[in-house]
């Protein structure tokens, strides 16, 4: 029994069902956003350390992303916060009405950072919807394609953009009491990357210079090139299909991408010790670090990596398929693993649009899952999306995301999920590489160039922040490698048994109609694209990404998402500031960050009649205009 | 024998062809066809960091590089011009939020000039050939096809005719560019610098501190 808030419960058989007696199971109060205001207007007028902070962007790209934060500055805590997706997003618009074999191809392009996740989240919902399963290599060949993003992705995150937050240049700007004993603190993890106090670590991380921060760089160079052999290019890769890939593979591709694979055996150690010293070093310095960005451990995930023993790209079987993933689907709820079964994941997803630039759509298509179960008339696959571009209004509508909820609740996504989950689940495939305890994730990591093999095992922490998110993210690093490694090891054990199909071929049905789901992953996590195909064309598509999920605004009924929630639980630790005029807000940045925004996963393109243009985006293409 | 030139077209995207300017531009500046001794073309239609570990894995000592973009330097619409980039003093904080940018898959000319000298990727003469659009609304075209019910796959993305508007602009970049190929900056008239204060800013998105000072102590 997974599910709290909404009505559905179970049957003998696993199904589920809405409650009987239950009027309008699916009905819910929308709170007045007034009481919220009045609340702040009474702090304000007794206190006068009150400080609105605005963060835009907080991305970095192209401004998408806003945060509006209202600090008091006397109690060190964040007030009301705001998360706003300034741009519009219009793919599910562009793919309405459109050949089905477009959406892999159009919809990568959602991302400037992983357009292949988005071709692959594409391609299985094609495969559901029109019951294609791609022969075994091609679903390998995919797997080692995701890693490779996850690859560049993850250390990215780690040590270009959310790495300079711990840097030597900053920390020493915003609490020159944690640089001062940053400079003589040891790094217990000093074998696995040679520093031997935090400041040496802080002082690479420093922007531009620092040697872990252009080492980081060096690998996303790595990792696209592993890409590039398997897929042709990267991003927007061409050769994922429904079906499988386009791949042409020989052995010699096999070898030159293990090559390349094998340079992150020595790095994902690396990454996991310079993450856990400097984030242990920070508890230390100050305890009150552990509020930065807290949450109850509210999280989803569908899982990736399929198995190719066992995907058969049903929605019948996808409990079944989706279990023995490499990284395995889930909820989890205030801690509590509560479901690792696919459909129930689908069953409790709605997406609310209240507080967001749409209009609430009046169909409702689909009353059940091809199963059998209850669909809510704010799933996806009953969403229509239908831009209301207007004044930022934060009573009303404030946000170009839209607000995911699962059982009704709000819940993050990440890297970190699949590590969480999986590690939680229990439920893994056997592998020499990576096993899950129940409690911890436990990875075998082989020996590199400098390093020695070594067992490396990440723990469910006791508390959930930003900083346990970015340390997941690190763990996420040698998961990730693991994953690859297994999946590399049974390519090549088809290819040597000829098993070297790569793809099934298909046709489009020019009438009837079909409907599917791709529950996918991308770096940031969460990924699902749904469509339901008429008459050939695709009559309704729709995409959620981690960022709409992180990034949402609040619910109708005035819960707030995970960016929100989370920078009002943060404490500002942040101690080199006089007053309201050289407060640099670090700690709510930390919070953000922790959840590696990528707004153009959220957003990109917008509608005339807003006040707000992409200008930088659109003047310097020389053909997008 | 290397060639002695980079062109780089900056932004060239044959996806989305509402303005066929890229594709267009991209013919043109290639015919006729220029000598593959002398001269290299490239579409540089990729994130700046991509681009300068492409260079840094195959090294090349060009004399010049031209980079053909469209900008946004306060110009009339339709403006073309040529400028010779000569950076000035780079801020390691302006450099970052451009590396922070182009990490996350942004395509910019003024993003690839500034990370591309921080990296010192780019030979003594840089020049670029921008044009100045006028700033436009993808949404609109795509939701104007929506409404009036027309959403095909070749009405978006099969072949359509250079707009007559666009017809002189392409024809002045392209020669432009080969100006700028052929002759460097000494063949060029009214040719003024372009400076780093100059370009279009980065986004604003770290707290106010003195990183210059920072990565400075982090040098030594």
């Amino acid at each position: 029994m997974c599910f709290e808030n909404l009505p559905i419960e179970f049957d003998a058989a696993g199904r589920a069902h809405l409650k009987a007696g239950v009027a309008n199971p699916y009905a819910y109060t929308t709170q007045s956003m007034e009481q919220r205001t009045a609340r702040l207007r009474e702090i304000a007028a007794k206190n006068g350390q009150i400080r609105d902070v605005d963060f835009d962007p907080v991305t970095r790209v192209a401004g998408a992303l806003a945060f509006h934060s209202t600090v008091d500055l006397e109690s060190r805590r964040v007030l009301d916060t705001n998360s706003m997706a300034t741009l519009f997003r219009g793919y599910e618009v562009i793919l309405r009405g459109r050949d089905p074999r477009d959406a892999a191809f159009i919809s990568s392009r959602a991302c400037g950072v992983c357009g292949g996740v988005h071709a692959t989240a594409s391609a299985l919902a094609l495969e559901m919807a029109l019951d294609i399963k791609p022969p075994p290599m091609g679903i390998i060949l995919r797997n080692l394609l995701l890693s490779c993003e996850y690859l560049y992705d993850n250390p990215l995150h780690l040590f270009v953009l959310a790495g300079p937050d711990f840097s030597e240049a900053l920390v020493r700007d915003t609490n020159p009491e944690v640089w001062q004993q940053a400079q003589t603190a040891p790094a217990r993890h000093r074998t696995l990357h040679g520093y031997a106090t935090i400041g040496e670590i802080m002082s690479d991380l420093n922007p531009l210079t620092g040697k872990l921060y252009l080492e980081a760089l060096e690998m996303t160079r790595v990792a696209r090139d592993a890409y590039v052999l398997l897929g042709g290019k990267y991003p927007h890769p061409e050769t994922v299909i429904p079906g499988g890939v386009t791949t042409t593979l020989t052995p010699t591709t096999l070898n030159e991408f293990y090559l390349k694979v094998q340079e992150f055996c020595d790095y994902s150690q690396k990454c996991v010790g310079i993450w856990d010293d400097v984030y242990d070093f920070m508890y230390e310095c100050n305890p009150q670090f552990r509020h930065c960005g807290e949450l109850p451990a509210t999280m989803v995930d569908f899982g990736q990596w399929d198995h190719e023993a066992h995907y058969d790209a049903s929605y019948a079987n996808c409990n079944s398929w989706g279990e023995k993933r490499w990284s395995t689907p889930g909820a989890v709820v205030n801690g509590k693993l509560v479901t690792t079964r696919l459909q129930d994941l689908n069953v409790g997803l709605e997406e609310f649009v209240e507080h967001s630039y749409y209009e609430n759509w009046k169909d409702f298509p689909f009353k059940t899952d091809p199963a059998g179960q209850p669909l809510s008339p704010n799933h996806p696959w009953n969403k229509s999306t239908i831009p209301k571009p207007g004044a930022q209004n934060w009573k009303e509508r404030y946000s170009w995301a839209t607000t995911p909820t699962w059982d009704r609740h709000t819940f993050e996504a990440g890297a970190y999920a699949r590590v969480y989950i999986s590690a939680l689940a229990g439920k893994l495939p056997d592998s020499p590489y990576v096993r899950s305890t129940g409690k911890s994730l436990v990875i075998n990591v082989p020996k590199g160039k400098t390093l020695p093999a070594r067992v490396l095992e990440w723990k469910v922490p006791a508390v959930w922040n930003a900083f346990e998110r970015n340390r997941a993210r690190a763990y996420a690093v040698a998961f990730n490698l693991a994953v690859t490694l297994e999946n590399w090891t049974r390519a090549l054990d088809l290819q040597k048994r000829g098993e070297t199909r790569v793809h099934t071929p298909f046709r489009i049905p020019d009438d009837g109609r079909y409907i599917g789901v791709g529950f996918w992953g991308a770096g940031r996590g969460f990924l699902a694209h749904w469509c339901v195909i008429e008459n050939g064309l695709l009559a309704n598509y729709q995409i959620c990404t981690p960022s709409t999920v992180n990034a949402c605004p609040k619910t109708p009924w005035g819960e707030s998402g995970a960016y929100e929630q989370s920078v009002l639980n943060t404490r500002i630790v942040e101690s080199n500031f006089k007053d309201a005029s050289d407060f640099k807000g670090i700690d709510i940045l930390r919070a953000i960050r922790s959840f590696d925004p990528c707004m153009p996963c959220t957003t990109h393109m917008m509608v005339q009649g807003s006040d707000r243009m992409i200008t930088r985006e659109v003047t310097t293409c020389a053909c997008g205009v | 024998m290397q060639p002695q030139v980079l062109l780089g077209v900056v932004g060239f995207c044959p996806f989305v062809r509402s303005y066929p300017l890229g594709p267009e531009l991209l013919e043109r500046v290639q015919a006729p066809p220029w000598p593959a001794d002398r001269v290299l073309l490239r579409e540089l239609n990729w994130g700046p960091i991509a681009i300068v570990q492409d260079f840094q894995a195959q090294p090349r000592n060009f004399a010049r590089a031209v980079l053909i973009a469209a900008t946004d330097r306060g110009h009339p619409p339709n403006t073309v011009s040529c400028r010779r980039w000569v950076a000035g003093a780079l801020d390691p904080r302006v450099v970052q939020q451009r590396v922070f940018e182009a990490v996350t898959g942004i395509v910019s000319l003024d993003n690839l000039l500034v990370i591309g000298q921080h990296f010192g990727i780019w030979p003594d003469d840089v020049l670029t050939v921008e044009v100045q659009l006028a700033d436009s609304n993808v949404g609109a075209f795509i939701l104007a096809e929506l409404e009036s019910g027309c959403l095909r796959a070749d009405a978006v993305i099969g072949e359509q005719p250079l707009r007559d508007e666009f017809v002189p602009v392409v024809r002045r970049l392209a020669e432009l560019a080969r100006r700028a190929v052929m002759l460097g900056p000494d063949g060029m008239a009214d040719l003024h610098p372009l400076r780093a204060g100059e370009l279009l800013p980065p986004p604003e998105f770290c707290p106010s501190q003195d990183w210059r000072a920072a990565t400075h102590l982090a040098r030594q």
